[in-house]
C-alpha cells in the first residue's frame, strides 16, 4: 500500500524542520502570521531598528518561522506589496558552548553573506549614490571606527583582486603580521566590538536611507543555548547584541527565539537579556500552543495541498470528528507534535493497509503514538 | 589480650569462616572477629594471627526501632571509647526483608580489645530506651537524587538573618552590580550590629559580624553562601535573585506589609524566615547538615564544636561509604568517590572544619534547632524541643530509606511542610485540596513572578507559592508534589510543560 491510496501525493506532516524552500510552507495561524509580518513591514517602511521577543515552547514553529521568513520568497512578496526596496533576511542558531561565542557569531554570518555578497551589495549603494557623495563617505558615516571604514573601503576597492583572499582571511582572524602589512591595517579584528562595528557598518551602509535595502532582519534562533555558555560568555552574547543593537540604530529587526523553559536558578532566559537588553526589546510576539480548532485549520491546510483531488477535505481522515479525536488526546499540543503524531498515523496506516482512517483506527493503533494519553 | 580471649572461650560453638575470621553468635548479636592471616589450631591465641577489627552484627526482622537500636549502640561506644564507630545499614542478602546494622571496630593504636568487649558487655548490662516515634510518613516511594549537595561556607557565615537582610536589599533594585553589593551590604549591616549584640546575649553567640570594609570583604563570604544556596546568582555582572530566594523575597514583601515588623530583630528568625531556609539548606547541604545532627545526637550530652570536628572526618566519610554502597546509580557512586577523595585530602581537618561545623552549628541555632548551654566556659550545644522533633523525622526518614543523603530532596517534595509543621508543633491540618483555592494562588502567582516571558511562569514557584501561602494563611499543610501532580492532570486553566533536567516547569494561563 502507497501513499497515493491514502488519496495522497505526499506525506503532508514533517518529523523535521525542513530547509528545502519548496517543503517550507506557513499552514494556519493566521493571526500569528500577521503579527510576525507586520513586524517585518513596519521594519521596510519605517526606520527605527527593534527587537523582537519570539516565545515559544519546543516545537512551536519559531525555528520553522526562521526559516519560512529567511529562506522562502515570502518576504519579496511583501516587499512587492508595501513597495518597498528588498529586505535582507539571515537566520544565526546562537552558537552552543563554543569558548568563543562572538567569533562564532561571526563566522556563522559570513557563512551567511560572505565577502563577495558584501561587495556585491555595496554596488548597489555605490550606484545608488547621489550627486557629489562617495563611498567613502557613507562608509565613515555609517561607521565610527576608522580600521573598520578602512577595512570596508579595502573591500570595496574595485582593484583588490590580489587582496580578496588575505581580505577574508582577516575577516576570519587571520592576524599575522604578513597579512596586516598586506592589507596596510594596525591590528586584527579580535575584539568583539570590532565585530559589532562591523557588521553594524555593513548594515548601516546598505540600508542607509533605505536606498538599495529597506531593512536587515536577523533571527537569532535557539537563544535558549545561552545556557550552554559560561557565565562570562553569556556576558558577552548579552554586551555583544546590546552594542550591535545600540550601533545599528535604523532598518535592523532582530528576532530573537526563546523557549520560555526554566532553568537552574532563574526563571527564564529575559533574566539572563539583563535590564539593558530587555528593555530594548518592546515587542513580543507568543508562539502560543495551539486550540483545537486551530490545530484542525492548521493540519487540513498541511493536508489540503497534498490531496489528489481537492474534494476530499480531510484526505484519508475520515472526517473531522477524527482529526479532533487525535488532537484531544495528545496532551499540550505543539506544532512539533502534531506533525510527529499525524505522520507516524499515516505510515501505520500504510503498513496496516487501512486506506481509511477513523477513530476506530486511531484507537487500534494509540498504543503505538508516544504521546497518546492512556 | 586476655579479655578478648576469654569472650571468644566463653563459647563453645564458635566458628572459623574464610580462614580469617571468627563467628561467634553472641544472644542477639553476631560477632566477627577479623584476622589479618589464616587462622590455625588456635593460633590467634599464640600471637600468630593478630586481630585487624572486630564487627558486630545485629539483625532485625523489620526497620522499626533498627535506627533507634543502632544509635543506641553509637552513643555506647562514644561514651566507652571516644570514638564513633564504622557503621553500615543493610538487608540481608538472602533474606530481603531482614535488615541489620553492624558496627566495626578496627583495631589499631588508638583502640584495643579490651575497649571492644566492654562496650558490647555495656550494652549487654543498659536497657534500651524504646523511644516511641510520634512521627511517621505514609509510605512514599523516594527518588534517589544523582548527587550528594554540599555548601562551601565560610567560618564567618554564622548568622542567617543577614542573608534576610541581603534578599530584603533587592526590594530598592532588581540587580546589584558585583563590584558594589558588598559595600553596599556593609553599610546597611551598620544598623544592626546592635541588634546582633543583643541577640547575641539572649541566644549567647553573636558572631558573624559584618563589619564595614574598604573593599566589601566583610560581607563576601555571606553573598558566597547565598550563591551556594542558590538564592543569589550573577547575570551580566550583577547580581540578582534567583528563582528560589525570589518566593521569600516575596512572600517576606508581604508578611511585612501584613505585621508592624520594625521590632523585631533581624536575627531571630520569624516562621518564614525557619520555613525557607531551613528547606534551602536541607537541599543543598544535605551532607554536612545531617551529619552534624547526627553527631550532636549521638553524644547524647550537650557538645562542643571542637569534639563535634574531631568526630566529623570519621563519621562523614561513613556516611559517604554507606551511600556509595546503597545507591545503585554508577555516576552518583562515581561523585561520592569523589567527594571522599576530597574529603580524605583536608591537610588540616580541624582547621578547616571551621568553616563546616561553626557556621552550621550557629545556623541551627538561628533556626531553633540547637541550644547553647549558657552555664558552662566552652559553648556546649544540645537540641531543642523542636531538635529533638527533628532527630524523629530524621529517624524515620532513614527508617524508611536507609540512603539518607539521597532521598532527602525527594522526601522533601514530599513531605516538606508536614515534617516542618511537626518539628515545630504548628497544628497546620492536613487538608484536602481545595482546587479553587489552588486556582487562585496560582492566578497571584502568575502576577507575583511575572517576567519579560508572556503568560507565562516557572512552575516551582508558583507550586511553592501554592503551598506557602495555604501553610501561612488557610493552615493547611500542601507538599509540593501534590500541586505538581494536580497540574500534570488535564486542567482548563493552566497548562504545565515539565523538564526533567531542570527538576521544574513551566506554567502557562490557557486562554
Amino acid at each position: 500500500m502507497e501513499l497515493s491510496d491514502l488519496k495522497l501525493k505526499e506525506n503532508p506532516f514533517r518529523t523535521g524542520p525542513s530547509i528545502n524552500p519548496k517543503d517550507l510552507i506557513w499552514a494556519g495561524f493566521p493571526e500569528l502570521k500577521k503579527k510576525i509580518e507586520e513586524r517585518l513591514i513596519f521594519s521596510m517602511k519605517t526606520s527605527p531598528s527593534r527587537i523582537v521577543l519570539n516565545w515559544g515552547r519546543y516545537g512551536s514553529g519559531k525555528t520553522h518561522a526562521a526559516n519560512f521568513y529567511t529562506k522562502t520568497d515570502r518576504i519579496k512578496v511583501l516587499n512587492d506589496e508595501k513597495s518597498a526596496k528588498p529586505s535582507k533576511n539571515i537566520k544565526i542558531n546562537l552558537p552552543r558552548t563554543s569558548k568563543d561565542p562572538v567569533q562564532s557569531f561571526f563566522r556563522s554570518f559570513l557563512g551567511q553573506i560572505s565577502l563577495s555578497d558584501i561587495k556585491s551589495d555595496f554596488d548597489l549603494v555605490k550606484n545608488a549614490l547621489i550627486e557629489e557623495e562617495s563611498i567613502d563617505t557613507i562608509i565613515e558615516v555609517n561607521s565610527n571606527d576608522t580600521i573598520i571604514s578602512d577595512l570596508f573601503k579595502l573591500i570595496i576597492s574595485d582593484d583588490n583582486s590580489n587582496q580578496f583572499q588575505a581580505i577574508e582571511a582577516y575577516l576570519f582572524g587571520d592576524a599575522t603580521k604578513g597579512t596586516l602589512v598586506k592589507l596596510g591595517l594596525p591590528f586584527g579584528l579580535k575584539d568583539d566590538e570590532q565585530i559589532v562595528n562591523f557588521i553594524s557598518t555593513y548594515i548601516n551602509c546598505i540600508t542607509f536611507e533605505k536606498r538599495v535595502f529597506s531593512s536587515f532582519t536577523l533571527w537569532l534562533d535557539e537563544f535558549e543555548d545561552i545556557d550552554t555558555l559560561n557565565k562570562q560568555s553569556q556576558d558577552r552574547v548579552t554586551t555583544f547584541l546590546r552594542q550591535l543593537f545600540d550601533k545599528t540604530p535604523n532598518n535592523f529587526l532582530l528576532f530573537l527565539n526563546f523557549t520560555p523553559k526554566t532553568f537552574f536558578n532563574i526563571e527564564d532566559l529575559s533574566i539572563i537579556l539583563g535590564e539593558a537588553l530587555s528593555t530594548r526589546a518592546k515587542i513580543r510576539i507568543p508562539f502560543e500552543a495551539p486550540s483545537i480548532e486551530e490545530a484542525i485549520q492548521y493540519v487540513e491546510e498541511l493536508i489540503s495541498p497534498q490531496l489528489d483531488k481537492p474534494t476530499d477535505k480531510y484526505g484519508p481522515f475520515e472526517n473531522e470528528e477524527t482529526l479532533k479525536y487525535v488532537l484531544e488526546n495528545i496532551g499540550n499540543l505543539s506544532i512539533r507534535k502534531i506533525n510527529e503524531v499525524f505522520s507516524l498515523i499515516i505510515e501505520l496506516a500504510i503498513l496496516m493497509e487501512k486506506d481509511k482512517i477513523d477513530i476506530e483506527f486511531i484507537k487500534s493503533v494509540k498504543d503505538e503514538i508516544p504521546s497518546f494519553e492512556s | 589480650m586476655n579479655s578478648l580471649y576469654n569472650y571468644i572461650n566463653s563459647f563453645k560453638d564458635r566458628q572459623i569462616r574464610d580462614d580469617k575470621t571468627i563467628e561467634i553468635v553472641d544472644g542477639e548479636f553476631t560477632v566477627f572477629i577479623i584476622c589479618d592471616r589464616k587462622i590455625e589450631n588456635d593460633s590467634l591465641f599464640t600471637g600468630e594471627s593478630t586481630v585487624k577489627s572486630i564487627a558486630i552484627r545485629n539483625y532485625k526482622s523489620d526497620c522499626d526501632g533498627l535506627v533507634n537500636e543502632l544509635y543506641f549502640f553509637l552513643n555506647l561506644s562514644y561514651r566507652q571509647i571516644n570514638k564513633i564507630p564504622k557503621y553500615s545499614l543493610s538487608r540481608g542478602a538472602n533474606n530481603q526483608d531482614k535488615v541489620f546494622f553492624e558496627i566495626i571496630f578496627p583495631i589499631d593504636e588508638d583502640l584495643n580489645h579490651n575497649d571492644i568487649i566492654s562496650v558490647i558487655t555495656a550494652y549487654k548490662n543498659e536497657k534500651i530506651q524504646q523511644i516511641h516515634n510520634s512521627f511517621k510518613l505514609e509510605d512514599s516511594q523516594f527518588i534517589e537524587s544523582n548527587d550528594i549537595g554540599i555548601v562551601q561556607s565560610n567560618t564567618k557565615t554564622r548568622r542567617l538573618g543577614y542573608l534576610k537582610l541581603i534578599v530584603e536589599l533587592f526590594e530598592s533594585s532588581n540587580y546589584f552590580p558585583i563590584t558594589y553589593l558588598g559595600k553596599r551590604i556593609e553599610t546597611d549591616s551598620m544598623l544592626y550590629n546592635d541588634a546582633l549584640y543583643e541577640y547575641g546575649s539572649r541566644m549567647g553567640d553573636d558572631k558573624g559580624l559584618i563589619k564595614k570594609t574598604d573593599s566589601g570583604s566583610s560581607a563576601k563570604p555571606y553573598i558566597e553562601l547565598l550563591e551556594q544556596l542558590n538564592l543569589l546568582t550573577q547575570v551580566n555582572s550583577s547580581y540578582i535573585l534567583t528563582k528560589q530566594s525570589k518566593i521569600y523575597f516575596q512572600l517576606n514583601k508581604f508578611l511585612k506589609q501584613e505585621i508592624d515588623v520594625v521590632d523585631a530583630n533581624l536575627f531571630q528568625l520569624n516562621l518564614l524566615d525557619k520555613l525557607f531556609f531551613f528547606r534551602q539548606i536541607l537541599i543543598s547541604d544535605p551532607l554536612y547538615i545531617w551529619v552534624i545532627i547526627d553527631i550532636i545526637f549521638i553524644a547524647r550530652k550537650p557538645i562542643g564544636t571542637m569534639s563535634i570536628k574531631k568526630l566529623f572526618v570519621d563519621y562523614i566519610k561513613n556516611e559517604l561509604d554507606l551511600s556509595q554502597t546503597l545507591s545503585n546509580n554508577n555516576a552518583t557512586k562515581r561523585k561520592i568517590i569523589d567527594l571522599k577523595t576530597r574529603i580524605s585530602s583536608w591537610q588540616k581537618p580541624l582547621t578547616y572544619l571551621e568553616h563546616i561545623v561553626e557556621p552550621r552549628i550557629n545556623w541551627l541555632v538561628d533556626l531553633g534547632i540547637l541550644e547553647l548551654k549558657t552555664e558552662s566556659k566552652e559553648k556546649l550545644y544540645y537540641f531543642s524541643k523542636s531538635g529533638l522533633n527533628l532527630i524523629n523525622v530524621l529517624f524515620e526518614i532513614l527508617e524508611k530509606n536507609l540512603n539518607k543523603h539521597l532521598i532527602i530532596e525527594s522526601v522533601i517534595n514530599n513531605h516538606y511542610f508536614y515534617i516542618f509543621n511537626y518539628i515545630f508543633d504548628l497544628n497546620k491540618g492536613k487538608g484536602s485540596l481545595d482546587i479553587n483555592k489552588i486556582e487562585n494562588y496560582l492566578l497571584e502567582a502568575f502576577q507575583v513572578f511575572k517576567t519579560e516571558a508572556p503568560n507565562r511562569i516557572a512552575a516551582s514557584q508558583a507550586i511553592d507559592y501554592v503551598c506557602f501561602k495555604s501553610f501561612f494563611d488557610d493552615n493547611l499543610i500542601m507538599e509540593f508534589e501534590e500541586i505538581k501532580k494536580h497540574l500534570h492532570r488535564p486542567n482548563n486553566k493552566f497548562s504545565m510543560d515539565w523538564f526533567k533536567t531542570e527538576n521544574d516547569g513551566a506554567l502557562y494561563l490557557k486562554k
